[in-house]
């Protein structure tokens, strides 16, 4: 969705979010995904939930809700965590008074380097070209 | 000229999405999903088989 939002011409299904692992945050985190009624997906039949020590680990939580898929990451690439993302995220504005704060290209393309799954590597050139046409028009 | 770069990537794709507000890519996804769910919507309640030469 971040690739999306910054000009990649890709699909996605699913949402990613890096989330903070903040108490006060997570308490949040978990109030949201009672109300979205947010299952694991793998057995989405048997209803479990994740609680603050899932979202405190820096695992993945992939998540079913009624609005579609959702995955909570604790840390991504090479354990980059919120707050290691932080500086290299940038605030985009996708409605009346809505912004969401998403990863630049750049990391997202280390991030998917680091990973070196089938699926990142698939999207990488057009990433890397997305990039290399925002930094023409700079 | 091809409008592919060397790594197969259709550049002016990419450049229609950067002509676009943040606001504008999203809808763009909105409308794909909107397409596919549809799709599959009427896939799952279409009796007749898309190729005839399948039906013998």
């Amino acid at each position: 969705m971040a690739a999306v939002l910054q000009g990649a011409p890709v699909n996605t299904f699913d949402l990613d979010v890096v989330h903070s692992t903040e108490a006060a945050n997570v308490e949040r985190v978990l109030a949201a995904l009672a109300e979205l009624d947010a299952v694991y997906r793998a057995q989405p039949e048997l209803r479990l939930r994740p609680n603050a020590s899932h979202l405190n680990s820096p695992g993945h939580q992939l998540l079913i809700t009624r609005l579609g898929p959702l995955d909570l990451l604790g840390s991504i690439g090479n354990r980059r965590a919120w707050r290691d993302l932080l500086p290299h995220s940038t605030e985009l504005k996708i409605g009346p008074g809505v912004a969401v704060r998403v990863l630049d290209l750049e990391t997202q393309i280390a991030v998917k380097e680091e990973v070196g799954g089938e699926k990142d590597l698939a999207v990488l050139p057009v990433l890397r070209r997305t990039l290399e046409e925002l930094r023409n028009r700079r | 000229m091809s409008p592919y770069g060397s790594d197969g990537v259709d550049v002016t794709l990419i450049r229609w999405m950067l002509s676009l507000t943040p606001a504008e890519r999203l809808a763009v996804l909105q409308d794909f999903m909107d397409f596919i769910e549809e799709a599959k919507a009427a896939n799952a309640t279409q009796s007749d088989p898309l190729h005839p030469a399948d039906a013998a």
